[in-house]
């Protein structure tokens, strides 16, 4: 069941409602019947989740964390007391720091441990491994470290090698997080040339390094061993940024799209394309093009939408999703969608619409949106001038990145029903003037949702932090109701460090349409301070839904906020850029419009709607596809196959006369070599007497029986 | 096993094992595009231009001088002018059989024009016909077409007199019944040049109007062709005389040079509604700029059709669809917009080819599906037309039940088999082979025993 506490609203179920006329029962069952096709609307947030857990962490698959190896600083410099104001020790809160990032670490992840200067005074030697990269037994690694001291040296470079060689025969990339709070005094190997060495040897293998009250030297020497790996390097002054920075570096995993619906295959012509509900679906495109902006040939298909009533309005997105575990490529090539609507005979019903993101900006969101023209009346010219209702989605991928790789393609179908159009006021004529969001006081942490299905759930006021990965992307939703407007503020925090190079604010509406917003979107690695706010133009209303302004906002519904990563710089920087977000939704909620019977215009109960439309979304979206499309006058009886697949055989294909032919053909051959052989006089060996030979299989009628299986076949 | 066996059951397993695998893998074998038709490469020949046939007459220069034809098919040839500058038109008549009450005559003439014997290009063609009586006064309206010469597409011209009315005021006055066609070419397109012309005639006998009901007075809505399945390849032919016939259900595929037309045709009776579908895939590399199609009713006239006209090569993944505006019907006699599908008969479907696209971009032909459906009951097709419209079909060459052999390949994909036809006759030859190894194997046993 979808959490109905954040759903979309629907027109004329909006909170406070107007009483329509009497419901006859014929009205309620439409009504009903409406707001099941309306669950389209109410589809993506069923699984939201709202986690105040900084980190991400994984609760599902499609999060990845590198292994990684925490490397601790045991040295007698840890007891110094000099963590906080109140005099904890530097070994304390290194303890206290690590027990945190256990407990937050993902269940399963390849996590390990390894220590120095905790055993034994004066020996560089000193390095234990605590936890083999693998899965953690959290409490027993615990023990260990309380009891643990800080007495010895601070043998960076062999602690790296040592670490470097628990990650040993792991493919891919891999991390070592180092905590020190001085610099090497060993130098077997110098720390940095270890580091050097290491990267030399191109095993992946990236440093991270923490300075936990370092002096000059010591910082020079840690920025010196992050940058030769590719890392990065970041200063701790006191127990609580330690505990931050050593989670953030260690557990903040990537957090990937994963794509969800019902799975579903387009067809690869318009009649041949299955029936779908409103709902959410999944294809898969198989390639893109063999050459951007000219070859056109990535993947088309076509998706049968049904019919929709005069007054209803069809909207459909498809959302392209690259693999966001590769960087960006050589060129920057991209990867687009492009999507229209089409009716029965071809004709246009929306303009297309594309949307594309470069490898660069390999966490942006890719969807493309349409909208069904307006259908007032059957027999109007154009799209519906056929009275069927009937449309059609037609979605191509185009650009060359990741061009022969497949890319799940998310297809949201939503309807929307009719209103009636004398409960509407006249469209917005101007934008409003921008303005600014107030909100103040600290911020609370929240991990946003990897995609549109798990867009973490936001109210209104609320100031949040969180931070975003190269190639990755943060959603959360946000209801905004009739009457209302979305106010967004974004700023970076300390992104100097950060891997993508910037980040970007899009909004989105619950029907995936991308909104348009006043304001810059955009914020930098650097300068820190960066402040971007974005305000819709105008507020929520269904009287501009064919207006100038607010036509891509005016349905009342949770709106999503996506904050993605771009990535342009040639590092393997996969440090998270942090950021704060304060969402703000001024204007009070009013009455939305009353829903209309399809085509006639006529008022029903909206109540009624709402309630219909609390029906779990599953239901609208398990699919007819795959399903036979139900007869319509349109389909004339040989309609489209439910399934894009399965061409018939063309009539006539009728194997059985070439087979006996080639039998035939190829006996009689083998019948006149015979007897041609036969006929050749061969000396008889002595002793031997000469029969006359049978006629052969391929001697006995071949005529007869070729004309005869023919003739037979006809 | 004796050792005696061994030869005949290893050659009887390596025969089948070569029947079942060419049964199964010929398919994939025959799957692999031939070089110039699947992949679609440039084209080696030249494209064929319209196709004249007929009776070869020659057209009086003057009304007076009108020579007279029987209704049919016939060819004459055109000139223009002498100056390309000043072109002047060139006209013949033809003088029909005496009409009698009721009956009315028609006419439609084709400039059977080459478009790429002016690789300029970009001059119009046009063609007039109309008829007169023996005073010149006008028997029907004067019908023109002109096109510009920069695409497949040819003119094609058709009128029609009224109903013969002995003694009626204007063309029939004179109480003879007697029309002439006059058949003008104008247009600067090679105007020094003679162009074949092709030239049809018709007498529609008379109507008993009492009986028809009420023509429609609008337009249905349009309808969409909804067949699918595997496209068959199909060519069509370079005239209306040698069109292809295809049947509605049925998903063709064929493909198209610049300035190439390709003419089919579909048997509709009355009660039936015709509705075709052009679909493209991938043109980006055409050399095509555009494919546009038109209808024509069984007399070459222009019936009322909905739909659009034309796919570009961009139009990646496009569909248009086309449909009569009403049903053909006796009834459509007397009507304004519909008085075209008043005749049962074979339509016609032409698909031409635009000029090349500039800066030589694109090589390969235009690739295009062509699906034909049929809505509505049939109840037969008008008599007096099908009859006339075999005899013009097997003077053009092709045969009257569609039989033709260029129909006849397109129906059944040419004369190659199919992948699994193919699969099966190596299947057989396989099997064959095995059977005539054992019989050797036989023989030389029972030789050497």
């Amino acid at each position: 069941m979808m959490d109905t506490t954040s759903r979309p609203s629907l027109p004329g179920t909006a909170h406070g409602r107007r009483r329509g006329p009497a419901l006859p029962a014929r009205a309620f069952a439409l009504v009903t019947t409406l707001a099941l096709v309306l669950g389209g609307l109410l589809a993506a947030p069923a699984q939201a989740t709202s986690s105040a857990d900084p980190s991400g962490a994984a609760e599902d698959g499609q999060r990845t964390l590198q292994p990684v190896v925490v490397v601790m600083d045991y040295s007698s410099s840890m007891l110094e007391e000099d963590a906080d104001a109140s005099g904890t020790t530097r070994l304390a809160a290194a303890r206290e720091a690590t027990s945190t990032l256990l407990d937050n670490a993902p269940d399963g992840a390849d996590l390990g441990m390894v220590v120095y200067g905790a055993n034994t005074v004066g020996d560089c030697t000193d390095i234990t491994t605590l936890q083999e990269v693998g899965p953690t037994d959290v409490s027993a690694l615990k023990k260990r470290i309380a009891g643990l001291d800080a007495v010895g040296e601070t043998p960076i470079g062999a602690a790296l090698l040592h670490a470097a060689q628990e990650l040993e025969g792991i493919d891919g990339e891999k991390s070592i997080i180092l905590v020190s709070d001085g610099e090497e005094n060993c130098s077997e190997p110098p720390a940095c040339e270890a580091a050097q060495d290491l990267a030399g040897e191109g095993i992946g293998l990236t440093v991270h390094t923490i300075g936990f009250k370092v002096n000059d030297a010591a910082r020079e020497e840690l920025t010196c061993v992050a940058e030769a790996t590719g890392g990065t390097y970041v200063q701790a002054d006191n127990a609580t940024e330690l505990e931050t920075e050593l989670q953030t570096k260690t557990v903040r995993a990537f957090q990937g799209y994963v794509a969800s619906g019902t799975p579903v295959t387009g067809g690869e012509t318009l009649h041949s394309s299955p029936q779908l509900a409103p709902g959410q679906y999944l294809d898969e495109y198989a390639r893109g093009e063999t050459t951007a902006h000219s070859s056109a040939d990535g993947t088309l298909r076509f998706y049968h939408l049904g019919a929709i009533e005069p007054g209803e309005r069809a909207h459909f997105s498809a959302l392209l999703l690259p693999d966001q575990s590769q960087p960006a490529a050589t060129g920057d090539p991209f990867a687009g969608i492009e999507v229209q609507l089409v009716n029965g005979q071809g004709e246009n019903c929306s303009s297309s619409d594309r949307d594309y993101a470069h490898s660069s900006d390999g966490g942006k969101p890719i969807v493309g949106y349409v909208r069904s023209q307006e259908y007032t009346e059957p027999g109007s010219y154009g799209c519906f001038q056929d009275g069927t209702g009937q449309l059609f989605a037609k979605v191509q991928r185009f650009g060359e990145h990741q061009a022969e790789e497949p890319m799940p393609v998310e297809l949201k179908f939503v309807v929307e029903p009719a209103v009636d159009e004398s409960t509407l006021g006249p469209h917005a004529d101007a934008e409003e003037a921008p303005r600014s969001v107030a909100l103040s006081g600290a911020a609370a942490a929240v991990a946003g949702g990897g995609s549109f299905n798990e867009a973490a759930e936001v109210e209104n006021r609320t100031v949040l932090s969180d931070s975003v990965m190269p190639n990755e992307a943060r959603y959360y939703r946000v209801h905004v109701g009739y009457g209302q407007r979305l106010n967004v503020r974004a700023a970076n925090g300390a992104s100097e460090g950060a891997g993508p190079d910037s980040v970007d604010v899009s909004v989105f509406s619950s029907t995936r349409g991308p909104v348009r917003m006043k304001g810059d979107r955009r914020l930098h690695r650097r300068p820190a301070g960066q402040t971007a706010t974005l305000n819709m133009p105008v507020s929520v209303s269904m009287d501009n839904h064919d207006g100038s302004h607010g036509q891509d906002a005016y349905l009342s519904g949770d709106y999503y906020v996506v904050v993605s990563a771009d990535k342009y710089s040639d590092d393997r920087n996969r440090e998270p850029f942090p950021y704060e977000l304060a969402l703000e939704v001024t204007g009070q909620e009013q009455d939305g419009p009353l829903i209309a019977e399809p085509g006639a215009g006529r008022v029903v109960d909206p109540a009624s709607a709402q309630d219909a439309g609390e029906q779990d979304d599953a239901a609208a979206g398990e699919a007819t596809a795959g399903a036979t499309p139900g007869e319509d006058p349109d389909e004339g009886g040989g309609g489209a196959e439910a399934t894009a697949t399965g061409l018939t055989q063309p009539a006539g294909d009728n194997p059985l006369p070439w087979f006996l032919t080639g039998l035939a053909g190829s006996a009689l051959i083998g019948a006149g070599t015979l007897a041609l052989t036969r006929r050749r006089p061969v000396p008889a060996p002595a002793g031997t007497q000469q029969y006359a030979a049978p006629p052969g299989p391929g001697g006995q009628h071949p005529t007869d029986r070729y004309g005869t299986d023919q003739e037979g076949q006809r | 096993m004796s050792t005696s066996d061994r030869p005949t059951r290893t050659l009887t397993a390596l025969g089948l094992t070569l029947a079942l695998t060419a049964w199964v893998g010929a398919p994939a074998l025959a799957a692999t595009p031939a070089p110039d038709t699947e992949k679609g490469s440039a084209p080696a020949t030249q494209v064929t231009p319209y196709q004249p046939s007929g009776t070869q007459v020659t057209g009086g220069e003057s009304l007076a001088d009108a020579v007279e034809v029987e209704p049919g098919l016939y060819q004459d040839t055109l000139q223009t002018s002498e100056e390309a500058s000043s072109p002047a038109v060139s006209t013949r008549f033809y003088r029909l059989p005496a009409l009698q009450d009721g009956e009315r005559a028609h006419a439609a003439a084709v400039l059977a024009a080459d478009p790429h014997a002016d690789p300029r290009g970009t001059d119009w063609a046009e063609l007039t016909v109309e008829f007169v009586n023996l005073q010149g006064e006008q028997c029907g309206p004067p019908v023109a077409d002109n096109v510009s010469m920069t695409t497949g597409a040819v003119p094609v011209a058709k009128t029609a007199t009224d109903p013969m009315e002995a003694g009626s005021h204007g063309c029939f006055e004179d109480g003879s019944g007697v029309v002439v066609a006059q058949v003008s070419r104008s247009g600067e397109w090679l105007a020094d040049d003679p162009v074949a012309v092709e030239l049809r005639f018709w007498v529609e006998p008379p109507v008993d109007e009492s009986g028809l009901a009420e023509a429609p007075s609008e337009d249905l809505p349009p309808e969409s062709v909804t067949v699918t399945g595997e496209a068959r390849p199909v060519t069509g032919g370079r005239s209306f005389g040698t069109a292809t016939e295809i049947t509605a259900g049925q998903v063709y595929s064929a493909e198209l040079q610049p300035r190439e037309a390709s003419y089919f045709r579909v048997p509709v009776e009355y009660g039936q509604r015709l509705s075709y579908r052009l679909s493209s895939g991938n043109n980006q590399q055409a050399r095509v700029r555009e494919i546009r199609t038109s209808a024509h009713d069984p007399l070459l006239g222009d019936p009322r059709m909905l739909g659009d006209q034309g796919i570009s090569y961009t139009d990646n993944g496009a569909t248009l669809t086309r449909s009569t505006a009403v049903p053909v019907s006796a009834d459509n006699y007397g009507s304004y917009s519909y008085g075209a599908l008043r005749f049962a008969g074979d339509y016609y479907i032409v698909v031409t080819g635009s000029e090349a696209r500039g800066g030589r971009e694109g090589t390969e032909p235009f690739r295009y599906e062509l699906a034909v459906s049929l809505s509505g009951e049939a109840a037969g097709a008008t008599e007096w037309l099908a009859a006339a419209q075999d005899e013009q079909t097997l003077a053009a060459g092709g045969s009257a039940d569609g039989e033709d052999a260029q129909a006849a390949g397109a129906r059944n994909g040419g004369w190659l088999p199919s992948s699994t036809e193919l699969g099966a006759l190596l299947g057989g030859v396989g099997l064959g082979a095995v059977l005539t190894g054992i019989a050797w194997l036989l023989l030389r046993r029972r030789r050497s025993a």
